[in-house]
């Protein structure tokens, strides 16, 4: 969990830049993550799924509270949170996949059938990673919508918010995002069917 | 190209605010250039598509998303930190050591029964607590074991309230020894010194089965005791104990952070297989000390190590060469070279050259890829070190040309994908070349010798292409089958011209088939091989018995065992006339041949072969020799195939004593000889001895390869046999439950393997009367092996009659007549007419006949049934249970003397099979006693059924159908006897256990309950 001056530190690194910024904030979402979902786990059921975009959400509420920031402050915070959510699953998926090709890691798994869509899902991840940044080399623009809508698990409105446009912009600017990065990604190799 | 994509993306936005219906003339009006139409058509589709590459739900949704936050949950753990003063349960806590990944360690003071002082190791919480306990329970009793002055004591494990497993080990003050050694600027010689009482303390731990498995600096901590540094060696024990394969949670634990230490990491642990780790992962793990100790860095740089990326990383410890030590030293930046000689008391440059020669040599021997290339223990090593240190030769130096030959295709292995192994081939084959011309010039003692190197880089080929074990990998490697394809071009095609290196190729190349299972593709390549060699080098020559053995091993793999006996012989008069016929190569076709007899079932041969090969060995290699124990072995076994299970047992006694002296306690052989001798002792009833070593079996299995290993299954197989034979059927259950779980992961759960679990725990649970799930599990084996080995598989057949079985016993009668039917009909069509499933499944039919009052028809099916069962012995364990069938086939036909006949030779055969206490034995019983009953000797039937009684209820418990089969029986004798009174009880007992066990419609239970129902009736109706 933060502490009150990591807090502090984070509302002057938000002014100063952002990769100040971004720095101080991924231990913090991941912390504030854990803390959540540790959480969740206890209240659940055995055997019950975890609802992961809700847990993520709720990380975001925690963090925007915990920084006590203003309205403009607010919006920026959102983009780099939506970063650093990025960061934070894309290590995840990383070290999924880094697993699945004979590390000690992949023995370990019980749930086979999970592992696979696991894996599999982890390195489609990866791939819509990198077609994002290929995209961002052409549009920065464009790529943030990606972090914010299908990264950090952000809705239309949040992600309005989060890079300070209409409503109406972020949907246009997300169908936009999604067609290239759908090109993107049909480059790299044969069209997998939808799952 | 940022242009053209700036350019595109201001027509795409533009044409998204245009409606569908006019997008095509706006696209026909605004865009001339048809290719960036048709680009802008394809975006404006994929805009609007619905289901895209892109999956869909984002990235936190599905699988992932729930195995993210499942791994956030169990990460978020480590927050229930302890607090010093925190007392759990005789220790408390006084302050905190360290803190890792896996957990912290405290200092804390025991408070009960003694005072003192100790380390304690509290893990994070998300493991397993009761698992982690159980591994560490299991070693538990090897550690108390241990006792060595360079080793910490581990003194109790437990967990805390909130479950978090903590270990207890004495305390050690000291440094790890990379810093202790730095700090006190020790030279080389001290170092070595210190690094000497490591490897003493690992070899003892490993002479006591006990694996460290994570051997780094920070767990070989220096102390100063009586004035003299003293290393102690921490945490033994442990690192299996958290062996966290077991546990479903800690699957996502590595997330954030890579695993605990991997420059310590051998290649096998980097290998993925975490059950093929054994002690010469912790020589490799000493050996990365000692580089450290000696250069100041450890093989590979832990910057470029962690910073690759978890999949580099362990590719680069499996495959990448690190520089000698020497070599890495004097690369250092010249700072940090001047730094490491200070901290070694040495000159710079006089260091380089200290290390050069052979500390290099060790250390890369330590090091080696291939444990089987490492020094056998840490004793081994210790050897080496100290014959450096007494200006002996080393053993491990100078590398052979063999060696640098396979060093020079490793660094092929790293440059090239797997799938040029065949560019690797061809290297050899030009190396191969070159041997050939020497060999035509030197005397012929050196062109053995240079054989013998050119079959070891062949073997080492052939090793590459095991790295997936074919014998786990089902079906084959498709990767590797094309290698082969392309090798094989490639052999036709550029080597025509070197016939004998062609040769040799195409022996390597269907030795590769050969192991993956492709025998058709191999045949032809041997042949050819063979039939040049004969061409070129005469008949008599060596290579080409070998090319003749190579085929025996093709047909002796494919199960040919006629035309592979042949062939062995013909290798085996080659090899003794060209080299010799006490040469080792030439007595070991003995033993290929022993094994091809021993399994086509000429025991009496396959034992006399054996009885030869141990004693040629023993002249060639001295009875001390793994080879001899092995050939002792094979003699155990083909004893044991003879029935004589005293020698056989005697056999592998004594192959036991010779491994474990000879490979050590944990050796892969020793666990095989375990294997043979438990049956054995099994055989002979000694089941309490048969049990221990059963057990023992499964120890060292888990040791050797892991808990998870289908060798352990099959010896927790055995176990639950014995178990099961001696009625122990809960026991069984669990142990047959234990190898499912295990089969079930290595083969999947529809594999035929794991079939064969259900099939125990099927016929566990029909003997426990737990008839449904008896048959949802013989069901399931059923499927199973049809969907996987074909409806025509001798195991389906098997299947078919095990589950006819249990229908029958639940009286589903038209379902087991279906069974045995089909059996039957395989049987005879895929095994022939004599084979005893055949009569199995006879028998099965006969009992179905008998069932439905047809005693005539299951008489006529026995009479066939009986001599197939006959042929199998006179002490074949199928005879009793044909012959208790027939007897009561007879005695519904009236025929008592017939009847009475098979019984006693029933029980005769029984008593010298089985124990007394067998639970078949009862079932005997009770159709004596129904003889005895229905000729009015109602005494003796009132015995029977007592005795029968006795015997199922102290084998089956008190609630089994078998218990109520010789109380209904009891009941009915005393019955017609005077004091019929005295019926009641048995009967009513038998009621309920076939009320409760049967179900109310089961003809067993309407039977009894007519019984009561006439005998409480008027007596003037009886």
């Amino acid at each position: 969990m933060a502490e009150i001056g990591e807090v502090t530190l984070l509302l002057r690194a938000l002014r100063e830049g952002e990769t100040g910024a971004f720095d101080r904030l991924v231990p913090m979402v991941y912390d504030e993550l854990r803390r959540i979902a540790h959480g969740h786990l206890r209240r659940q059921r055995p055997g019950g799924t975890l609802d992961t975009t809700g847990l993520v959400h709720e990380a975001y509420l925690k963090l925007a509270e915990q920084t006590a920031l203003d309205v403009r402050d607010r919006g920026h915070f959102l983009a780099i949170s939506a970063r650093a959510m990025r960061q934070v699953l894309i290590d995840f998926a990383r070290a999924r996949t880094a697993g699945k090709r004979g590390g000690p890691q992949a023995q370990r798994v019980t749930l086979e059938d999970d592992l696979a869509a696991v894996e599999s899902q982890a390195e489609r991840l990866l791939d819509v990673d990198r077609a994002l940044e290929r995209l961002r080399a052409h549009s920065e623009r464009l790529a943030r919508v990606v972090e914010c809508r299908y990264f950090a698990g952000f809705s239309e409105e949040e992600t309005a918010e989060a890079l300070g446009v209409s409503l109406r912009t972020a949907q246009r600017e997300w169908l936009r995002a999604r067609a290239w990065l759908q090109r993107e990604l049909g480059r790299r190799g044969p069209a997998e069917g939808p799952r | 190209m940022t242009d053209r994509f700036t350019e595109l993306d201001r027509l795409f936005e533009a044409a998204l605010d245009v409606p569908e219906s006019e997008r095509a003339d706006f696209l026909a009006a605004r865009v001339a250039d048809p290719e960036v139409r048709r680009e802008l058509e394809a975006l404006l589709a994929d805009a609007g598509a619905a289901d895209t590459l892109l999956p869909p739900a984002g990235a936190l949704e599905g699988a992932l998303g729930e195995a993210f936050a499942l791994e956030l949950a169990v990460r978020a753990a480590p927050g229930e930190v302890a607090a010093a003063g925190t007392t759990i349960e005789d220790y408390r806590l006084v302050r905190r050591l360290g803190r890792g990944g896996m957990g912290e360690v405290w200092e804390a003071e025991q408070l009960a029964p003694v005072r003192r002082k100790v380390a304690l190791k509290l893990v994070r919480s998300g493991l397993d607590s009761e698992q982690v306990l159980a591994r560490f329970r299991s070693e538990r009793q090897a550690l108390a074991l241990m006792s060595h002055p360079n080793i910490a004591r581990v003194y109790d494990g437990g967990a805390t309230p909130s479950g978090r497993p903590y270990f207890v080990m004495e305390c050690v003050d000291g440094l790890p020894v990379t810093e202790y050694c730095d700090r006190e600027r020790l030279s080389i010689g001290r170092r070595l010194e210190l690094f000497l009482d490591i490897c003493d303390g690992v070899q003892h731990a490993h002479q006591r089965g006990v694996v460290h498995r994570d051997l780094k600096p920070s767990n070989l901590l220096v102390g100063i005791e009586d004035g003299r540094p003293v290393p102690k060696i921490i945490d033994f024990g442990i690192a299996r104990a958290l062996d966290e394969r077991l546990d479903q949670r800690s699957v996502f634990t590595q997330f954030g952070e890579l695993i605990g230490t991997p420059e310590y990491m051998s290649p096998e642990q980097a290998g993925g297989d975490p059950a093929d780790v054994d002690t010469r992962a912790d020589v490799y793990a000493l050996g990365v000390v000692l580089y450290e100790l000696l250069a100041g860095a450890r093989p590979f740089d832990s910057e470029t190590l962690r910073g690759a990326g978890f999949l580099e990383l362990l590719k680069t410890v499996r495959e990448v060469e690190p520089p000698r030590p020497s070599q890495r030293l004097a690369a250092l930046p010249p700072a940090a070279l001047d730094q490491v000689a200070a901290e070694r008391a040495e000159p710079p440059q006089a260091l380089v050259r200290r290390l050069r020669g052979d500390l290099d040599w060790i250390a890369a021997r330590a090091l080696e890829k291939d444990r089987e290339r490492r020094y056998g223990s840490p004793q081994e090593l210790a050897a080496d070190l100290r014959r450096h240190l007494a200006d002996e030769p080393v053993a491990a130096g100078p590398p052979s040309t063999g060696y640098r030959l396979r060093k020079l295709i490793r660094r092929h292995r790293v440059a090239f994908a797997t799938a040029s192994l065949v560019a690797a081939a061809l290297v050899l084959g030009a190396g191969v070349a070159t041997w050939q011309a020497i060999r035509a010039t030197r005397a012929e003692a050196a062109a053995r010798a240079d054989a013998a190197t050119a079959r070891e880089v062949a073997d080492f080929l052939i090793g590459l292409f095991e790295v997936s074990d074919p014998g786990i990998a089902r079906g084959g490697d498709p990767t590797a089958r094309e290698i082969l394809a392309r090798g094989r071009e490639r052999i036709e095609g550029d080597l025509a011209g070197q016939p004998l290196v062609r040769a040799r190729l195409m022996l390597l190349i269907a030795d590769v088939y050969r192991k993956l299972g492709h025998y058709d593709e191999a045949r032809p390549l041997l042949e050819q091989a063979l039939a040049s060699r004969t061409e070129l080098l005469g008949a008599a020559d060596a290579e080409v018995a070998r090319a003749r053995l190579a085929l025996a091993r093709l047909e002796s793999d494919r199960a040919d065992d006629a035309r592979a006996e042949q062939l062995f012989h013909e290798a085996h008069a080659g090899l003794a006339a060209a080299l010799g016929a006490t040469d080792v190569e030439t007595v070991s076709v003995l033993h290929d041949l022993a094994d091809v007899m021993r399994r086509s079932g000429r025991h009496a041969e396959a034992e006399e072969l054996y009885r030869r090969s141990i004693e040629a060995f023993t002249t060639a290699l001295g009875a001390e020799h793994p080879h001899v124990a092995s050939a002792v072995n094979g003699l155990g076994t083909a004893l044991y195939r003879q029935g004589r299970f005293a020698e056989a047992v005697a056999a592998f006694e004594r192959a036991l004593e010779l491994r474990e002296r000879l490979l050590g306690a944990d050796h892969p052989d020793v666990a095989v000889t375990l294997l043979g001798l438990g049956p054995a002792l099994g055989m002979l009833g000694r089941d309490a001895e048969a049990e221990g070593v059963m057990r023992r079996a499964v120890e060292v299995n888990e040791r050797v390869y892991g808990g998870e290993h289908r060798i352990v299954a099959s010896a927790l197989t055995n176990l639950g046999g014995v178990l099961g034979r001696q009625g122990r059927l809960d026991e069984a259950e669990a142990v047959y439950a234990r190898a499912l779980a295990i089969r079930a992961r290595v083969f999947g759960p529809d594999h035929p393997e794991t079939a064969l679990d259900y099939k125990n725990l099927g016929l566990v649970y029909s003997l426990k009367a737990e008839y449904e799930r008896a048959g949802h599990f013989l069901e399931r084996t059923l499927a199973i092996d049809r969907a996987s080995l074909g409806a025509d598989h001798p195991r389906v057949i098997w299947d078919l009659v095990t589950l006819g079985g249990l229908q029958v016993r639940r009286a589903r009668f038209a379902e087991a007549e279906a069974s045995f039917t089909a059996a039957l009909a395989t049987a005879e069509r895929v095994l022939g007419p004599a084979h005893p499933d055949v009569g199995r499944a006879l028998r099965g039919r006969a009992r179905v006949a008998l069932e439905r009052g047809r005693p005539q028809a299951a008489a006529e099916l026995l009479r066939r049934a009986l001599p197939l069962f006959e042929a199998l012995g006179a002490e074949s364990p199928e005879l009793p249970p044909t012959l208790d069938l027939l007897a009561e086939v007879h005695l519904a036909r009236g025929a008592v003397a017939e009847a009475r006949a098979a019984l006693e030779r029933s029980l005769a055969l029984r008593a010298r099979i089985q124990r007394a206490e067998h639970p078949a034995v009862a079932e005997t019983l009770v159709r004596m006693g129904d003889l005895q009953r229905t000729t009015g000797e109602l005494e003796a039937a009132e015995e029977s059924f007592r005795r029968a009684l006795a015997i199922a209820e102290a084998a089956l418990g008190a609630e089994h159908p078998e218990v109520a089969r010789a109380l209904h029986g009891l009941g009915l004798a005393l019955a017609a006897g005077p004091a019929n009174a005295a019926a009641f009880e048995p009967l009513e007992r038998a009621l309920a256990i076939r009320r409760g066990v049967l179900g109310e419609s089961h003809p067993d239970t309407r039977r009894t309950a007519a019984e009561l129902a006439r005998l409480a009736a008027p007596r003037g109706r009886g």
